[in-house]
């Protein structure tokens, strides 16, 4: 999705979105030679212009709000951006998404003062923006205007940070966005790759490895958001920053006036939580498979640093001679002299107050996985063997000749400032780093490669489509593979349960009861299903006979015919096998639990039940009659299952559900027709199984035999 | 005191937009006034925007010449030049470029003799394929020997420039970085070295990279294969429908007398607009163009394509079925950037898309819940000749792509029934003004800018222009083009059907 839209906004930009500058300044006449140089390197520079940096007004609202401001009068524009101490990181891991829903609905959902949709009609009408998120260490906030909208803007950010509503309809949108996200997290290679070498070096569950599943988004809730936001947004957590074209006396009265009423929330300032401690160790081969690709990603390193260790400039260094440049060791050597890649490089990711990564990564034509592996390896290891002369001074030079680019831009100055003010970094830390990089001698480079760059220790992450590979990846060691299945999507959330649809829906369930046969359904203990059942697979139709029994106290045993031999299944109530030929294996319970919980006759017995809940969905049409929904859920489990009965005859129609059949879970449903009279009961006699909006099964019963009284022993594993 | 002056004038600007007055481009004089423009004798244009806010300046070079230039069995080419452009000269990447040259020539005779065995196909002998690639293998090596590595892009870093990258396109190819600038020399050095006096070294190591790009954005990620469809669907004469990074069995076989060739003929200096932005004194720049660029001598440009998209009389549709979510992509055929309803396009576009009050979010993410994201945009591939206003939609798990379809349908329709309110157009031409300022405070997006508005449409001022004709574009107008081009006879649809749904049909 990323990748598209990408694609589409650098067609649609036209226009670029820039930051503004600082004050202009008359350049020095630059002495000119004529004629040309034989050489670049026999260039002659003037000195450089003069930098000029913007001394900013830094001030403390009574109520703890730290403001920057920086008066920039190139162009009649101004921008406001708010630093939020608050993060995905603190969100509770079964509830990944939290804090990322809260940064999306902060905006969309509006306040309580005005709408959501109010605010995207009048900001769109002025060209202006105000945006809200939340990322892994902190919450942004900003607005960016025409000078004259200042004010709408202010009290438009001013009111979010305080009030947002959060309404559930705008929750609801945002969540559809997440789903979203989770369902095409696996569309591209260099997506996933990235994501999950950083996952499985974290931790997956951890603050800095979660991240959001389908149930997870599910389970959060407006009271969810609400706490969230209280929790973190408040004015002593905050540092806002506004620069443009504004008088700072002014500019710092209307924010006086729009946020410094806003009272203390006087909670904690949260801690930075800890690494998990095995994330030092995970050196090893990492296999992702993926079939559709044809070329492989690689990726390898470890947990490094933070900015503030002494090593960190010397690291940097050693960074940008490996792989950091245009004229890199990775580039020179994997890409211009062996053409294995495109994309090649590797990056010194220090974090501001945690440790962050170092990654070394390559894309290369699946026959050439594990020389590539080999190849970046390689010059890894050759960082400890020999740093040249020139090498150490390109670095350095690539690092501090373009330090006037850190000054292009006023927005870029003042976000640079409070982001060392809110991690607790000197604000003369871009000028401390400077003169560490200075520093760094050959002597320290070849130090921490060392001690760093441990290619035996290394975590390798390879992406790609194993069979086409030069080598297998066990040639570099014992591999873990990392499943990336997405978990289960449930179905559709169901809408909370009200008195109403409960009581409701449990009427609907006594009637169908009632249609299908009254206290005759509750007198089944056990039954038999014979009959025919036509299989849909990707290599044909299959048609086997069938014969299934099912004890309601929790049993099941399916014997069918098929064109390989008879197969047996069955389910003890504790363990699940099954038998082919000689061969019996177990399988897992949880499926056939979940089968006996959607079973009809289980249900019209156990809809009272205080541990499940049932509800009523409305009414709706199925093949153009009018039919009405019932979920019947048992939330200890998990488990859910909506019932679609017929409005005028009461009789079940449909049931649909998420399973596994044959591949990953997936929507599932089952339609029932032929209804026939059995012992008293009306017993549907056909049924067809509808999976991902096709068609997998069709049952044709031929025999229902009611209470056969099966012995238990006939369920257990042979 | 020029920059004073024009904040004075879009101060002024700014007022008459709060008093909801359409505003008249006259209002970016003063930053027009601060354009130099010339043209060098040999034909190269350049512009100068001088902007000392900081001590840096963007460099930008536009080529006009893209992927259009090709024809079949040297697609990718102009994209494999680009790539070369990076491999330096006669005096740069190299340690003894006489006998280099020696080397690079017996490099291209090993691979026309493996690539001439190879195109027997069936025929080929296995056994002397092996050889010949052996062969080749050697005389790279033998050639690699000479090569000062990267020693164009590392001059850059050293430095201390940003940025430095390039960009091929249908359209045309774009090289650029920035430098701290009082380096500025060193631009007009090294830029007015690679397109005097490029040498194409490593061209087959390149090649590889370039199949490397190819697998990265287009073989191994769905949304690539879709564009790649897609295109070929709504063209069938026109190269828009060709790929720019090229055919994989092209790559293969190209030579690099094929890219000297291509060179020679798209790469003239009437071929060539450099537009610099920031910390610069036009007066100086202007003497190191003469200096520099004026060395380079070159023919007239090239002959104008002839082939033109014949007119579409039937809906085209193309599915893909991949191990991917869905993605909807619809293109309708318009005309180039000249065509004087090209603003009518853009206001279309913000009307359907720019903002979260826009028409197709509203209708297909806020309120039908059947997409996360929709939109419809004005000039892919390209905008030189004509190209598509494309809507596209990314549908949400459990709505189908047909679904998104029907509701830009629907959308569409009511472009062509309904007036657009005054309350929604005045909303276009706001945002349409304040992109446009927001826009003049980054080096590289001006320079960006002017270079493909004074490329592809002739005068650089038309970037501030088209501001005048979106004021004046009316509810008319976007009903008129809006029943003249979106209709169903001039559509392309592409789909990606996830593989499990595309099988149940």
């Amino acid at each position: 999705m990323r990748q598209l839209i990408g694609v589409m906004a650098a067609v649609v930009a036209l226009v670029g979105f820039a930051q503004e500058a600082p004050k202009p300044q008359a350049a020095k006449p630059a002495a000119v030679k004529p004629g040309v140089a034989t050489s670049y390197k026999a260039l002659k520079y003037p000195p450089p212009n003069q930098i000029r940096v913007p001394e900013p007004t830094r001030f403390v609202l009574g109520n703890g709000m730290v403001v920057y401001l920086v008066e920039d009068h190139e162009l009649p524009t101004i921008s406001v951006s708010a630093m939020v101490r608050t993060g995905d990181r603190w969100e509770p891991v079964e509830k990944a998404g939290l804090a990322s829903i809260a940064g999306t609905v902060m905006r969309t959902g509006g306040t309580l003062a005005r709408k959501g949709d109010q605010l995207d009609e009048e900001l769109d009408r002025l060209g202006a923006s105000v945006e809200t998120g939340i990322g892994e260490d902190s919450g942004n906030a900003s607005v960016s205007v025409l000078k004259e909208d200042i004010d709408t803007g202010l009290s438009i950010l001013a009111d979010i940070l305080q009030h947002p509503a959060f309404p559930q309809d705008k929750i609801d949108l945002a969540k559809i966005t997440e789903r979203e996200v989770i369902a095409r997290r696996n569309d591209d290679a260099g997506q996933i790759a990235s994501r999950e070498f950083d996952r499985m070096l974290f931790g997956k569950n951890s603050a800095y490895g979660h991240m959001p599943e389908y149930a997870t988004i599910d389970s959060i809730t407006q009271a969810d958001l609400i706490a969230f936001h209280k929790q973190f947004f408040q004015p002593e957590n905050i540092m806002l920053g506004a620069w443009g074209d504004f008088k700072a006396e002014e500019m710092r009265a209307k924010i006086e006036k729009t946020l410094g009423g806003w009272a203390r929330g006087g909670q904690a300032k949260p801690l930075v939580p800890e690494m998990e401690p095995g994330s030092r160790k995970r050196a090893g081969i990492y296999a992702i498979n993926k079939d559709d690709v044809n070329q492989s990603t690689v990726y390898m390193g470890f947990i490094g640093g933070k900015r503030n260790d002494p090593d960190y400039y010397a690291l940097t260094v050693m960074n940008v001679v490996l792989g950091g440049g245009f004229s890199s060791r990775l580039m020179n050597h994997v890409r211009s002299d062996q053409g294995l890649a495109y994309s090649v490089g590797s990056s010194w990711r220090a974090g501001w107050d945690r440790p962050g990564t170092f990654v070394a990564q390559g894309g290369t034509k699946s026959e050439t996985t594990v020389k590539i592996v080999n190849s970046i390896r390689t010059e890894l290891g050759k960082m400890s063997e020999e740093v040249t002369d020139d090498e150490l001074a390109k670095a350095k030079d690539a690092i501090l000749k373009g330090f006037a680019f850190e000054f292009d831009s006023t927005g870029k100055i003042v976000l640079r400032l409070m982001t060392y003010d809110y991690f607790g970094y000197p604000s003369d830390y871009l000028q401390q780093y400077q003169a560490n990089i200075e520093k760094v001698t050959k002597a320290d480079v070849l130090r921490v490669a060392t001690q760093y760059l441990k290619t035996d220790q290394l975590a390798i992450l390879v992406l790609g489509k194993e069979k086409d590979f030069d080598q297998p990846l066990a040639t570099l060691g014992k591999v873990t593979p990392i499943d990336i299945t997405i978990p289960k999507p449930a179905q559709a959330a169901l809408p909370a349960a009200t008195p109403e649809s409960i009581a409701k829906g449990k009427a609907l369930l006594s009637a169908t009861r009632e249609a299908m046969g009254g206290a005759a359904v509750l007198k089944v203990k056990d039954f038999t299903v014979v009959g025919n059942l036509a299989l849909s697979m990707p290599q044909g139709e299959f048609s086997m006979k069938m014969e299934s029994t099912q004890n309601l106290g929790g049993k099941m045993l399916t014997k069918a015919v098929t064109p390989m031999g008879e197969m047996l299944q069955g389910y003890d109530g504790k363990v699940s096998w099954m038998k082919m030929g000689q061969d019996v294996r177990e399988m897992p319970a949880a499926q056939a639990d979940e089968a006996l919980f959607r079973d009809t006759f289980w249900l019209l017995q156990n809809f009272e039940n205080s541990a499940l809940t049932v509800q009523a969905l409305g009414p709706s049409e199925v093949d153009g009659k009018a039919e009405e929904g019932i979920a019947v859920s048992d939330p200890a489990r998990k488990l859910v299952v909506r019932l679609y009965v017929d409005a005028k005859t009461g009789l079940l129609v449909k049931k649909s559900y998420t399973a596994a059949f044959m591949g990953p879970p997936t929507d599932t449903e089952e339609l029932y027709s032929d209804y026939r009279e059995v012992e008293g009961m009306k017993i549907p006699f056909k049924a067809v199984v509808n999976q991902g909006g096709k068609k997998r099964a069709e049952q044709t019963t031929t025999e229902m035999k009611i209470n056969p009284n099966v012995a238990d022993a006939a369920y257990k594993k042979p | 005191m020029k920059t004073r002056n024009m904040r004075v004038r879009l101060l002024a600007a700014a007022t008459l937009l709060a008093a909801g007055a359409a505003l008249a481009a006259d209002d970016f004089k003063d930053i027009e006034g601060r354009v130099s423009e010339f043209t060098l004798k040999n034909g190269m244009k350049f512009l100068v925007l001088e902007r000392h806010t900081a001590p840096v300046a963007a460099f930008f070079t536009y080529a006009d010449v893209g992927s259009v230039q090709e024809v079949k069995g040297i697609t990718g080419l102009a994209h494999i030049f680009e790539h070369m452009a990076f491999k330096g000269t006669r005096t740069i990447g190299t340690k003894d470029y006489a006998k280099e040259k020696v080397a690079l020539e017996q490099v291209d005779q090993a691979f026309a003799s493996l690539d001439a065995e190879r195109l027997k196909g069936g025929k080929a002998d296995p056994q002397k394929v092996k050889a010949l690639e052996t062969a080749f293998k050697a005389a790279q090596e033998a050639a690699g020997k000479f090569v000062e590595k990267n020693e164009f892009g590392e001059a850059i870093e050293r430095a201390g420039g940003r940025g430095l990258n390039a960009t091929t396109a249908w359209d045309s190819t774009r090289y650029f970085f920035s430098l701290p600038s009082n380096e500025a020399e060193l631009w007009f050095y090294l830029e007015s070295e690679r397109f005097r006096d490029p040498v194409l070294r490593e061209f087959y190591k390149e090649k590889d990279v370039v199949m490397e790009e190819r697998r990265l954005r287009t073989e191994s990620q769905p949304i690539g294969k879709l564009l790649e469809e897609f295109l070929h669907e709504a063209y069938i004469a026109h190269p828009y429908g060709e790929p720019v990074v090229g055919y994989m069995s092209d790559l293969q076989s190209i030579t690099r007398a094929d890219a000297e060739a291509f060179f020679k003929k798209n790469y003239g200096p009437s071929d060539l607009t450099c537009v610099v932005v920031g910390d610069v004194i036009p007066k100086q720049a202007r003497e190191m163009a003469e200096r520099y660029f004026g060395r380079i001598s070159g023919g007239p440009k090239p002959a104008p394509l002839r082939t033109v998209e014949p007119p579409q009389s039937a809906e085209r549709r193309v599915t893909l079925e991949l191990e991917s979510q869905r993605i909807l992509l619809t293109g309708y055929h318009k005309p180039d950037i000249n065509s004087p309803d090209n603003a009518v396009y853009d206001a279309i576009s913000s009307l359907m898309s720019q903002g979260r009050s826009s028409r197709l979010y509203r209708s297909l993410v806020r309120d039908k819940k059947i997409a996360v994201q929709a939109a419809g945009i004005p000039g892919l591939p390209g905008s030189k000749y004509p190209g598509l206003f494309i809507f596209f939609s990314v549908p949400a798990q459990g709505h189908t792509n047909a679904e998104s379809e029907k509701a830009i349908e629907e959308e569409i329709e009511r472009l062509k029934k309904e007036p657009v309110t005054k309350e929604e157009l005045d909303g276009v031409k706001r945002r349409a003004r304040a992109g446009l300022i927001h826009g003049l405070g980054d080096n590289t997006s001006l320079a960006l800018q002017l270079a493909n508005w004074q490329v592809l449409t002739g005068d650089w001022r038309n970037l501030f222009r088209q501001l005048d004709k979106i004021n004046a574009v009316t509810p008319e107008d976007i009903m008129r083009v809006s029943k003249a081009v979106f209709i169903k006879s001039n559509r392309t649809v592409g789909t990606i059907e996830p593989l499990e749904t595309a099988k149940a049909k």
